[in-house]
């Protein structure tokens, strides 16, 4: 049953599978189905989900996998028409499209400030680490067109975030990595660790030698953000920054968005739904998918009453569960993302898995050990008044 | 001739952290906010002051780690370590 006061957090909506590039460490399947996305999917999303009961004060739609703005702008706009014709005014609705920027246009800019659509950026930072694995269907690097499209961004001050994938590779140049990001205006940089999920069976960060390279990787970068007076925004130092400032306090546990269930709904262009984590959508449960729904046929509340979902509910519990019983950063985790522990062990009841090692277990450790030190251990430095 | 002196806290160039840390993470991590309230106490902005602030020459310049940034109002709620579990893709 869903408890009551459950609100929606992201309702994901892909809008296409089709991406315009094949980056190598890509999770998602059927990147060259051109399928679109239906207005009359989209409108039957959103009213699915206010049916439910689950649209609070404020809602964000999030279109994602596949490249969106391969839908063109006018289908891309009647999606987005669709979806705002469906919840109710009274509801805040913010709408997010990440994407590799190679497609932006005046036109595109022009339907950025009209909807006030937010924009992530994925950019991997400089060209020979970016061209090493986003590339496009023949093999080219897309740096280029990727920083022509931030270009067009930022002569309309249209803010964007921007989110980098990190790989083996990325781990000897962290200097680099941030001379690059640095000078851009972006608002916040997103760290994505090259997960092993989807259709990416093996990562170039698996094996035990990769958590003390991550490890110095991300102490290099946190210096070279402190040195700057903290003026590049990284999401995993901001976060752990603010695990620090309140450590000692009581607080209640962090809970992860992707395991407590209807926080999230993920859509896919013909309207199969799933909750969770968003990458299940499309993954094979065994012989079956973890599809629970048609937003055309199935409300929510008919899929939260499904076997198939009580399955998937009790073993992430399972999951969570072992995780507070026997981590110390539960506290600050809690329990991890299901799609990780279903790709990398096999289970949702399951506990640690690289992507927590590396994205929670390593940011915590470094930024307390990179604060600790610098209060043991202050400079004195003389200079002229 | 006058001669002033300013002190300035910078972090120092130091060996590598270990890899394996020993203490408890809850231990790690009250010992890094101790470390943040001596180098940029909460209640006193000094994380925002700038160097060139002339009512505080001859202080002790603890913004310098922080620059401009005033961590106790930039990260003064719990919902911000949040955003480390909210779904990271975009």
């Amino acid at each position: 049953m869903i408890p009551p006061g459950t609100h929606i957090e992201l309702l994901i909506l892909q809008p296409t599978p089709f991406c315009n590039i094949d980056c190598d460490y890509c999770y998602l399947p059927n990147r060259a189905d051109t399928t679109k996305m239906h207005p009359d999917v989209a409108r039957a999303a959103a009213e699915r989900v206010v049916e439910a009961g689950l649209v609070g004060p404020r809602v964000s739609i999030v279109w994602h996998a596949g490249e969106p703005l391969t839908m063109g702008l006018a289908s891309f706009e009647a999606l987005v028409d669709a979806v705002n014709g469906a919840i109710p005014a009274s509801t805040e609705v913010t709408h997010h499209v990440q994407t590799n920027a190679m497609l932006i246009s005046s036109d595109w800019c022009d339907f950025f400030e009209r909807k006030s659509i937010r924009i992530g950026v994925s950019v991997d930072g400089p060209a020979f680490l970016h061209d090493s694995h986003r590339r496009t269907r023949s093999g080219k690097g897309t740096h280029e067109r990727t920083l022509a499209g931030i270009r067009l961004l930022i002569e309309r001050r249209i803010a964007f975030h921007a989110i980098a994938v990190v790989t083996g590779e990325t781990l000897d140049h962290p200097d680099e990595f941030y001379d690059f990001f640095s000078p851009l205006p972006v608002h916040l940089l997103g760290l994505n660790v090259e997960e092993i999920e989807g259709t990416h069976h093996r990562s170039s960060l698996q094996g035990l030698a990769m958590k003390p390279r991550y490890r110095r990787f991300m102490a290099r970068l946190f210096q070279r953000v402190q040195e700057d007076g903290f003026k590049l925004g990284v999401r995993e130092f901001n976060s752990a920054m603010a695990a620090v400032r309140f450590s000692g306090e009581t607080m209640p546990p962090a809970s992860d968005q992707q395991n407590v269930p209807w926080r999230i709904v993920t859509v896919d262009c013909g309207g199969q739904y799933t909750t969770f984590s968003p990458e299940l959508l499309g993954l094979a449960w065994g012989e079956d998918t973890f599809v629970i729904g048609s937003v055309q046929e199935t409300p929510i509340r008919a899929a939260d009453a499904s076997a198939k979902f009580q399955r998937l509910e009790g073993e992430i519990a399972a999951g969570i569960r072992a995780c507070e019983a026997g981590c110390e950063y539960f506290q600050y985790c809690g329990g991890g993302a299901p799609v990780n522990k279903y790709s990398e062990n096999g289970s949702f009841a399951s506990t640690e898995t690289m992507f927590c090692q590396l994205t929670r277990k390593v940011v915590l450790d470094v930024v307390a050990d990179e604060l600790a030190q610098a209060g043991r251990s202050p400079r004195v430095r003389v200079t002229a008044p | 001739m006058a001669v002033g002196v300013c002190f300035t806290l910078t972090a120092d160039a130091r060996p590598e952290a270990p890899q394996a840390p020993a203490a408890p993470l809850a231990e790690r991590l009250r010992e890094a906010n101790d470390s943040l309230r001596r180098i940029a106490p909460p209640d006193s902005d000094s994380a925002a002051r700038s160097d060139a602030d002339p009512a505080h020459q001859g202080s002790v310049r603890w913004g310098n780690y922080f620059g401009n940034f005033n961590p106790w109002r930039n990260w003064n709620n719990w919902p911000n370590w949040q955003n480390f579990n909210q779904w990271h893709n975009f």
